[in-house]
């Protein structure tokens, strides 16, 4: 009962959310259209939440993925001028795949936390981004693609990671490994778990997510340019919220779920912030308080404990 | 111990050369034609350049015009890191004079960060001057009064162009127009929304909805809540047109169709945006801000001016494109193989090459200049 409880926070955070609003703006809040376009929204960014989730889960923060997923969309753009559709995608999730692979090896090698090393990798990765673009500011994907970046394409495209990370998450080795290592590194060590090799492998998946996340990011903006001055950090910002979100609420409702919601969550609160006339810089305040509250809510204490 | 006497050596020698590389003093015979030879040149000169960045059309071609106007003088350009942050700012001011600049060109985030740089510049003797900006704070103004290094400053008529845009708007017929801004404090952005929030105001038309502090890529998200918010919307006007991709794509999105936006700031994509009608006027064009702070920086290092006039004013015209023609003549005439200005009409702007030059030179040419001014004098000169 417990469980169902506080697994109905989320659901109920978004219908109280979305309850106040609607009285505060009857006229201008909550239509129909305005939804659809929040879930679109909240569908490409939470791709990115998902390639997150293994790491979190473990303990590892990866800020490389705005950069990845900036570098990886920049490549794919190039690339789609020669080959189209699959210059593309296979471009863009090559670069996002080999990125990942990066800075897992990384991690792993340099006994330093994730954190921290990513920082580094970001510097690297934006300058490489400025190099691919090569001189120019914007690159413009060609409209023929735009339809990946909208309905229903980029919401098939998030079911898809998403069945794909529930797959993994509760069927597979590595997903028991990844518990297990978020549950106690040492224990899952003496337990004969490879932690390099599970730790490598998520810094995959969260590359290959980031990238795709770029590539529809693109096709839903229509154009990209270089990030500088680790400007690209602010996009893991709430892709990284919906995911600690998710687990915040793993033992009381399926985390996939719950990181759906918490995506909808924020982009709910913030369309209804923006409705009221609140500044970017108020909003962020609004969001990150209400992500304090709803964590605090449910949250089991010890899961943040230690970042590695 | 071997390996140190070796490296002790190559120290020693490296020590020599480098002190008496920067005692020496390149002079050339004075020549009172201009455009020849320089009259004495302090060799090397090297002027610090705190950019705004590498991203961005008004950025790069800022970059391309200063790198020019430096290759043309001799003068080494020292990148400063961009301008992300108030602290930034300060910070990277710090590194160049570290780096023995003779002089900086900055881009200050707030008028406040200038209090710190006016004392580091001071102290160290490195002439200074702002570009696309000016000074408003009473009280910082008196703090760099009287600084003999403040040589003076290039910045627009930001009000102006605002207005002039806003008017467009007006005459395009729209009634509920959207304001989207970056951040609340900067110079420009205030004074940008003055003027739009004037000629708005005389015209009866409704700023419906404004929002402030967004992302340069955030332009999407945001109006396209905005439209749905807000149906009424129709017409869009932006303190930064980088939000005009954003924008345009948030229309197509909602299936709203082309709606006017105009914008300050020349962007990348917007042969495509004009073109295809999107965007009904843009004003920008501005990068040669840079080059005037960096003409006047130059000249005062090279003794041209006289410190109880500073600081000197030097106010340029921000270029309003307003259909597909305008864009294709600065394309051609503005930012393609001949930049605004010729090494010989750069040369006649400094003591070095021209010694009876004056402040004024500059301010008249920075006055002057736009799409038909750079038309004339490069006609012949451009193909």
């Amino acid at each position: 009962m417990n469980k169902l409880k506080k697994g109905m926070v989320l659901v109920g955070a978004l219908v109280i959310t979305y309850v106040v609003f609607k009285i505060l703006q009857p006229s201008r809040f909550g239509s129909l259209s305005s939804m659809f376009i929040l879930l679109q929204q909240c569908m490409i960014s939470v791709i990115m939440a998902y390639g997150t989730y293994f790491l979190l889960e473990m303990g590892a923060f990866d800020m490389t993925l705005g950069a990845n997923a900036i570098l990886s969309a920049i490549v794919g753009c190039r690339l789609s001028v020669i080959f189209g559709l699959p210059g593309l995608l296979i471009g863009a999730l090559i670069t996002g795949a080999c990125l990942g692979l990066v800075n897992g090896i990384m991690t792993s090698k340099i006994k330093a936390p994730s954190m921290i090393i990513s920082v580094g990798l970001v510097i690297i990765y934006e300058s490489l981004g400025l190099v691919v673009m090569g001189g120019g500011s914007t690159l413009r994907i060609d409209s023929q693609f735009r339809g990946l970046g909208m309905a229903p394409w980029s919401i098939v495209i998030s079911l898809m990671i998403a069945a794909i990370i529930f797959f993994l998450d509760r069927y597979t080795c590595f997903g028991v490994h990844v518990n297990a290592i978020g549950s106690s590194e040492p224990i899952a060590r003496s337990m004969g778990i490879n932690i390099n090799k599970t730790k490598i492998t998520a810094f995959l998946i969260s590359g290959v997510c980031a990238a795709l996340m770029g590539v529809v990011n693109l096709c839903y903006n229509t154009t990209i340019s270089a990030a500088t001055n680790l400007s690209s950090t602010t996009t893991v910002f709430q892709p990284l919220m919906a995911c600690m979100i998710g687990l915040a609420f793993k033992k009381h409702m399926n985390p996939i779920v719950a990181i759906l919601l918490g995506s909808f969550f924020l982009a709910l609160l913030q369309n209804g912030l923006l409705t009221n006339g609140l500044e970017s810089s108020m909003q962020n305040i609004f969001v990150g308080v209400a992500l304090l509250v709803v964590i605090k809510v449910t949250s089991n204490p010890r899961r943040y404990d230690v970042i590695k | 111990m071997e390996q140190r006497k070796v490296l002790s050596m190559i120290l020693v020698i490296a020590m020599f050369f480098g002190l008496t590389a920067c005692s020496q003093t390149a002079t050339v015979e004075p020549s009172p034609e201009i455009g020849t030879t320089p009259m004495a040149v302090k060799d090397p000169i090297k002027i610090g350049f705190l950019h705004i960045g590498e991203t961005g059309g008004l950025a790069i071609e800022t970059n391309r015009l200063v790198d020019y106007v430096g290759e043309v003088l001799g003068v080494e350009v020292v990148y400063g890191g961009a301008l992300t942050s108030v602290d930034s700012v300060i910070t990277n001011a710090e590194n160049l004079i570290a780096a023995g600049v003779d002089g900086i060109i900055v881009c200050n985030f707030t008028e406040q960060s200038m209090v710190n740089i006016a004392k580091m510049c001071e102290e160290n003797h490195v002439y200074f001057a702002q570009y696309f900006r000016t000074l408003t704070d009473k009280d910082v103004i008196a703090q760099l009064e009287g600084n003999k290094y403040y040589v003076g400053r290039t910045y627009e008529s930001e009000y102006d162009v605002a207005y002039k845009l806003g008017m467009e708007l007006v005459i395009a017929g729209s009634k509920n127009v959207a304001l989207l801004s970056y951040n609340h404090g900067d110079t420009t952005a205030e004074t940008r929304y003055k003027g739009y929030r004037d000629v708005f105001n005389e015209n009866g038309v409704k700023i419906v909805a404004e929002e402030w502090d967004i992302a340069a890529d955030g332009g999407a998200e945001v109006a396209s809540n905005l439209l749905a918010a807000y149906p009424e919307i129709d017409g869009w006007a932006l303190i930064s047109s980088s939000y005009a991709p954003g924008v345009r794509v948030a229309l197509e999105n909602a299936g709203k169709g082309k709606m006017p936006i105009v914008g300050v700031d020349f962007y990348d994509s917007m042969e495509e945006d004009m073109r295809d009608g999107y965007l009904l006027a843009i004003g920008g064009g501005h990068q040669a801000s840079a080059f005037y702070s960096f003409l006047m920086v130059y000249n005062a290092i090279n003794g041209a001016y006289n410190s109880a006039n500073f600081p000197m004013d030097v106010q340029d015209n921000i270029l309003v494109l307003k259909n597909y023609e305008d864009y294709q003549n600065y394309k051609k005439w503005y930012v393609g193989d001949v930049l605004p200005y010729t090494a010989e009409e750069i040369k006649a702007m400094t003591i070095t090459f021209n010694p009876t030059h004056t402040i004024a030179d500059i301010q008249k040419a920075a006055k002057a200049i736009s799409l038909e001014d750079v038309m004339t004098r490069h006609e012949g000169v451009v193909k």
